[in-house]
């Protein structure tokens, strides 16, 4: 086929005119000539401009809504822009900057919902201790050479078998040593340990003394300086005597 | 005057520029720009105001989805508009068994819609300039390639159904359109992008 018989093909198929077998022609003949190329775009925008011999009408406002309102909801196709991409990274950014934030805050809930579980319990129990406090009888300790300004006061719990014993004054302990709290019963010669434990800076401390005997007088209470952990029978200094 | 038509309205391509910025009003400021020549076209091809608010709506939805597709170094956006809407409309037409019908009521359908021919005031003055140039030639052009390009452009005819509808010999038909074609794209140079 000639280019001349293409381009009259051309003119048909810019006002779609030409037959199925015209266009398939047509479109190959495209494919690898240029200057018909060229032609076939000047006769499609020919045949457009056609369409200015008409008068122009004005089309129903509605239309014009209709088109801007159904814009955002048509699918529209363009490239994944950089900025889109980078917006994206930061969106993903933040969601899991803000999962790993609501994940730590969850576990911060969760430990200070048992950290005012324990708070309860220490409640209780101190309720019980004061109450167990009140009117209960006491002993105190007193510091002997060794440790002259130290004192400690025992309340005792027969009713529950315990004793809460608060101590003050005491040097504090080196890392290897232990104060031991003994008492000594007057059914037996051999003092019994009733806890072991460390002061703090200041020299204070506090301690429960569970299994307090009340089958027997108890004749003194008596603090030494172990070593860390204590032992079966004292073997160090006395710092706080009592009776 | 020519360079400045040009460089106005075929040099430009509005609507794709505010689809591919997805500017919502930009675009609305392009439909006005072209919706009543397209309007215009589609009512003549179609001859149903429905049909074509319908068509003329479809395609500018397809405008903003497919502006991407849009291809400078092929022709003008306006070009391009008048293509997809044309098509359509040539594609309804087709499908509709009703052509007597239609044909009947065309009369009634375009003088109904007088009243709202609008050569002014939603027509850009470089749309004026082109279309006196494109009547002009259409005018110059022998009666019967006139009648066999209409007949082809705006009804959609074949070139064999004309030749029917003409009594003429097919080949006749052919020649007579090839020959307005050429006319026409002669003339029209100077208001092409191609």
């Amino acid at each position: 086929m000639t280019h001349e018989e293409i381009e009259q093909i051309a003119a048909l198929d810019a006002i779609d005119a030409a037959t199925p077998e015209e266009v398939a022609e047509l479109r190959r003949h495209l494919e690898t000539c240029t200057d018909c190329r060229r032609v076939a775009n000047e006769l499609d925008e020919t045949a457009a401009l056609l369409a200015l011999s008409v008068d122009p009408v004005t089309p129903p406002s509605q239309v014009r809504q209709n088109v801007l309102r159904l814009l955002p909801r048509q699918q529209r196709r363009p490239a994944l822009r950089w900025w889109m991409s980078a917006a994206a990274a930061v969106l993903l950014g933040l969601w899991l900057g803000s999962a790993l934030q609501l994940r730590r805050a969850r576990e911060e809930q969760r430990a200070l919902r048992d950290e005012v579980a324990r708070l309860k319990v220490d409640r209780q129990k101190l309720s019980e201790t004061i109450a167990a406090l009140s009117g209960a009888r006491t002993i105190q300790l007193a510091g002997q050479a060794v440790a002259p300004n130290a004192s400690a006061r025992v309340f005792l719990d027969p009713s529950q078998r315990r004793a809460f014993v608060f101590f003050r004054g005491l040097p504090p302990n080196a890392g290897d040593k232990s104060y031991q709290l003994w008492i000594i019963r007057a059914d037996q010669v051999a003092p019994q340990s009733a806890g072991v434990f460390n002061v703090d800076a200041a020299g204070n401390a506090s301690l429960v003394v569970q299994n307090l005997p009340v089958d027997t007088m108890i004749n003194a209470l008596a603090v030494t300086l172990e070593p860390r952990g204590g032992v079966k029978a004292p073997t160090g200094e006395k710092y706080l005597v009592g009776s | 005057m020519v360079p400045a038509i040009r460089s106005a309205c075929l040099t430009k391509h509005p609507l794709c520029d505010a689809a591919l910025a997805g500017n919502t009003f930009a675009f609305g400021a392009a439909y006005d720009q072209y919706a009543s020549l397209l309007y215009g076209l589609l009512l003549r091809i179609i001859r149903d105001a429905e049909d074509a608010q319908e068509i003329l709506q479809e395609t500018f939805l397809a405008a903003w989805t497919d502006a991407r597709k849009f291809d400078p170094s092929r022709g003008s956006e306006l070009a391009w508009l008048i293509s997809m809407a044309r098509s359509r409309a040539i594609d309804r037409l087709r499908s509709r068994e009703r052509r007597s019908k239609r044909e009947e009521e065309a009369a009634r359908q375009i003088s109904m819609l007088r009243p709202n021919v609008d050569p002014g005031g939603n027509d850009p003055v470089a749309f004026r300039e082109i279309r006196s140039a494109v009547r002009s030639a259409m005018q110059e052009l022998p009666d019967a390639q006139r009648s066999a390009l209409e007949l082809a452009y705006f009804d959609g005819l074949s070139q064999s159904e004309i030749a029917s509808r003409l009594g003429e010999p097919l080949g006749t038909i052919k020649t007579r359109t090839n020959l307005a074609m050429k006319k026409m794209r002669e003339r029209l140079a100077a208001f092409r992008r191609t």
